[in-house]
């Protein structure tokens, strides 16, 4: 399968959890105590992350743009998803350099992953990058820091969840995230 | 020249980043004003689609409740209309049309109706307002309204500012934008976006304010706080009502609601001191994690209503342009 196909697919794989699964689980029974903040646990984050290491940072960021749009799309949230999404796609080329032992290049045909990375290095850079994305997310959405301790509440709840599903995703899909890409063009 | 060009070349991963960023940034402010979302949401036809197979999965799961929801909501009605039969043929009054009732007592007793009543037809019908035979049943004038039910087919309650539901309904159904949605239990919100097929409600859990009555007619205003989807607060209503915890506030016919659709129950009242009004928190009377069927309320009357008060606005902001300009 061409990498362009793979990454095509697991982006319609993961916006379709995202919409379908996850948006729909608070519903009944996720986090109803009242009282406590109501959140959604996001995955389709990993979609950027999971991009080749090499990917040039200007196609990060247009794929980061379209991810965003397309979960604001099913979501009625205009441009939060997408300003999220972009902020995050922005900083995930710091991250890497600062995680990765070697230079950026040298990873040529490699995604991030468990394999690539090992456990630590891994769920750091997830982590990290989540974290961005939520405060992204939620500073936008919640518009106001006059009650600082219901915002830091939704975030990390959020947060530990979708790093959960993150997990269960890299756990599950291994396979598919560690296939090595031939013949890879991309500067 | 050149060296913008290379300027350019060096920061154009950053370049693209703030257009990108400036853009959504932009797609937020407008989806947050008034005219409420536009352009893309889940109106359309592809996320509609999605959430329509999604729903006819999950819809199993939930077949028991919606129906025990249907047959109560069935007694109610039943026991309402037992209600109305009563109060009709007291007042001896052709039953089918139970609102209509020829108000002759208060032809008689108004001189100015009687001038106008001499001159038009003596059988013209006047819509009785307020009927209470016994206890207090709350009944939807619905000469002027038409109910169209739809299933919800996605619905969102964790956003912190608004909250927005998609239905299987559209414009080839005779939904349209501004229309108000109830369902047996209480209000639901407002359409907000049309297609053909689908329709977005934003629901109350949103930053649109619900004008509303308690304790027999103080008026006052619904508002979502932002943090349970279970609660709402009602403010600006008069120190001397006589609230008391258990009440219900119902909805004025003010805003795009029918009058007297249940908005929530009382849990607490307090005094904000500052202009000395009573603040209520409301616990709504819908379940807005799960939602199953809503009625979408056609306001015949409403256009005319809208057009009426648009003119009177009009012509208030003509005056006041008219005023600032010598």
């Amino acid at each position: 399968m061409s990498i362009y196909l793979r990454n095509f697919l697991r982006y319609l794989f993961l916006v379709g959890i995202q919409v379908l699964l996850l948006n729909k689980l608070f519903l009944r029974w996720w986090a109803n105590p009242s009282g406590f903040p109501t959140f959604v646990p996001f995955i389709y984050p990993l979609f950027i992350m999971l991009l080749p290491i090499s990917t040039p940072i200007w196609f990060v960021l247009v794929s980061g743009f379209a991810v965003g749009l397309t979960v604001d799309m099913f979501m009625n949230t205009m441009g939060l998803h997408a300003a999220a999404c972009v902020f995050m796609a922005f900083c995930r080329i710091a991250v890497l350099k600062t995680i990765l032992p070697r230079k950026i290049y040298e990873y040529r045909n490699l995604s991030p992953s468990v394999k690539s990375m090992s456990w630590v290095p891994f769920l750091t850079y997830a982590a990290v990058l989540l974290l961005l994305h939520h405060i992204a997310y939620f500073l936008l959405e919640i518009w106001s820091l006059k009650a600082p301790m219901y915002f830091i509440l939704k975030l990390f709840s959020s947060l530990v969840t979708s790093l959960i599903f993150v997990i269960l995703y890299a756990l599950l899909f291994s396979r598919s995230i560690d296939t090595q890409y031939n013949n890879l063009d991309l500067k | 020249m050149a060296k913008i060009i290379q300027l350019i070349r060096k920061y154009w991963n950053i370049i693209l980043f703030l257009m990108l960023e400036i853009f959504c940034i932009r797609l937020i402010i407008r989806s947050n004003s008034i005219q409420g979302v536009d352009m893309l949401n889940s109106s359309n036809a592809v996320a509609g689609f999605f959430y329509e197979k999604q729903n006819q999965v999950a819809s199993y799961f939930q077949m028991g409740s919606v129906n025990k929801a249907l047959v109560a909501e069935n007694t109610r009605l039943k026991q309402e209309l037992d209600g109305l039969k009563y109060f009709d043929t007291l007042q001896d009054v052709t039953s089918n049309v139970p609102l209509v009732v020829y108000d002759t007592i208060k032809v008689k007793t108004d001189s100015a109706a009687l001038a106008a009543a001499t001159d038009s037809a003596q059988s013209k019908p006047t819509i009785v307002q307020d009927i209470r035979p016994f206890g207090k049943p709350r009944i939807v004038k619905y000469a002027s309204y038409k109910y169209i039910a739809a299933k919800v087919i996605n619905n969102s309650v964790t956003n912190d500012r608004n909250n927005y539901i998609t239905i299987n309904k559209g414009s080839s159904d005779g939904i349209q934008k501004d229309m108000a949605v109830v369902t047996a239990n209480g209000v639901v919100g407002r359409v907000a976006q049309v297609s053909k097929h689908y329709a977005v409600i934003i629901s109350v859990l949103s930053s649109r304010p619900i004008s509303s009555q308690v304790a027999g007619g103080n008026i006052g205003v619904s508002n979502w706080g932002g943090d349970a989807p279970d609660f709402v607060t009602m403010s600006q209503v008069d120190v001397r009502a006589a609230v008391r915890k258990g009440d219900t506030a119902y909805t004025t016919g003010y805003s795009y609601f029918p009058e007297n659709i249940p908005v929530g129950i009382v849990t607490a009242v307090d005094t904000y001191k500052v202009n000395n009004t009573l603040n209520l928190k409301l616990k709504l009377s819908n379940n807005f994690r799960n939602l199953q069927y809503v009625y979408v309320v056609a306001n015949q009357l409403g256009t005319e209503k809208q057009i009426l008060e648009k003119a009177v606005s009009d012509k208030e902001k003509e005056a006041q342009q008219n005023a600032k300009k010598p």
